[in-house]
């Protein structure tokens, strides 16, 4: 189970719309699966300012940056997040083969009704998806 | 030269847990091979079969990513830092 306070929840759902109709992604950093801190990430995916509505690709040197802010905090990246702007909030093909963190939780946030954006959680190890449950703190 | 390679969460289970690892190395290939030594399978999880950095994992040395460098050939100096971090991406 991943817990995140709802305030954060938030952040992460309003850049994931800021983001559309590209696909938006971050990453969740805290402890012992409770979120603590929303890093809004860009999509860097064909080079253009507004990414891609079908890819999504963090910034190498941004990365960088967040892994060390997150290791000088003494946290651990939990959460890694991106959105599907037309699609079910399900891990795709893609999103599978270029799972590289079986620590953390996969958060996908679907924005095919932008008025009710739904997440869902998944862990993703050696290709193998299991649901993990969200929990939105008060 | 004597740099400290960070290691990623993911890879800490070839490298007994440690976040850290310091290295002898000239250039990030010979860094890589001396990993390899000491960490059987590493190279594998960082290289493609001919050798070359795969797409998705991405190395710097201190805050610049060896892409914007020399690549693999780039030469290490002591007291390198040498991060390495498989890229975050995906798609629909
Ligand atoms: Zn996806």
């Amino acid at each position: 189970m991943l817990r995140i306070p709802s305030q954060l929840y938030q952040q992460m759902i309003d850049h994931c719309l800021q983001w559309y109709p590209s696909e938006a992604c971050g990453i969740l950093s805290g402890k012992k699966g409770k979120v603590e801190k929303v890093y809004r990430m860009k999509n860097a995916d064909d080079g253009s300012v507004k990414g891609s509505a079908v890819r999504y690709t963090m910034d190498s040197l941004e990365l960088l940056k967040v892994t060390q802010s997150i290791r000088r905090e003494e946290k651990e990246m939990i959460g890694i997040f991106h959105s599907h702007v037309a699609s079910e909030p399900y891990p795709s093909q893609t999103d599978i083969n270029l799972a590289f963190y079986p620590d953390a939780v996969y958060v996908i946030i679907s924005l095919k009704d932008r008025r009710c954006p739904v997440a869902r959680g998944y862990r993703v190890v050696e290709k193998e998806i299991t649901p993990e449950e969200l929990k939105v703190d008060l | 030269m004597s740099v400290k390679v960070r290691i990623p969460t993911p890879l800490q289970k070839m490298t007994k847990n440690q976040a850290e690892v310091t290295c002898q190395a000239a250039t990030v290939t010979q860094m890589i091979d001396q990993l390899e030594k000491e960490y059987p399978g590493f190279k594998d999880r960082l290289c493609e079969k001919d050798g070359k950095l795969r797409r998705f994992v991405n190395i710097y040395i201190n805050d610049e990513d060896i892409r914007f460098l020399q690549g693999e050939k780039t030469a290490l100096k002591s007291g390198d830092e040498v991060s390495i971090i498989p890229a975050i991406a995906g798609g629909v």
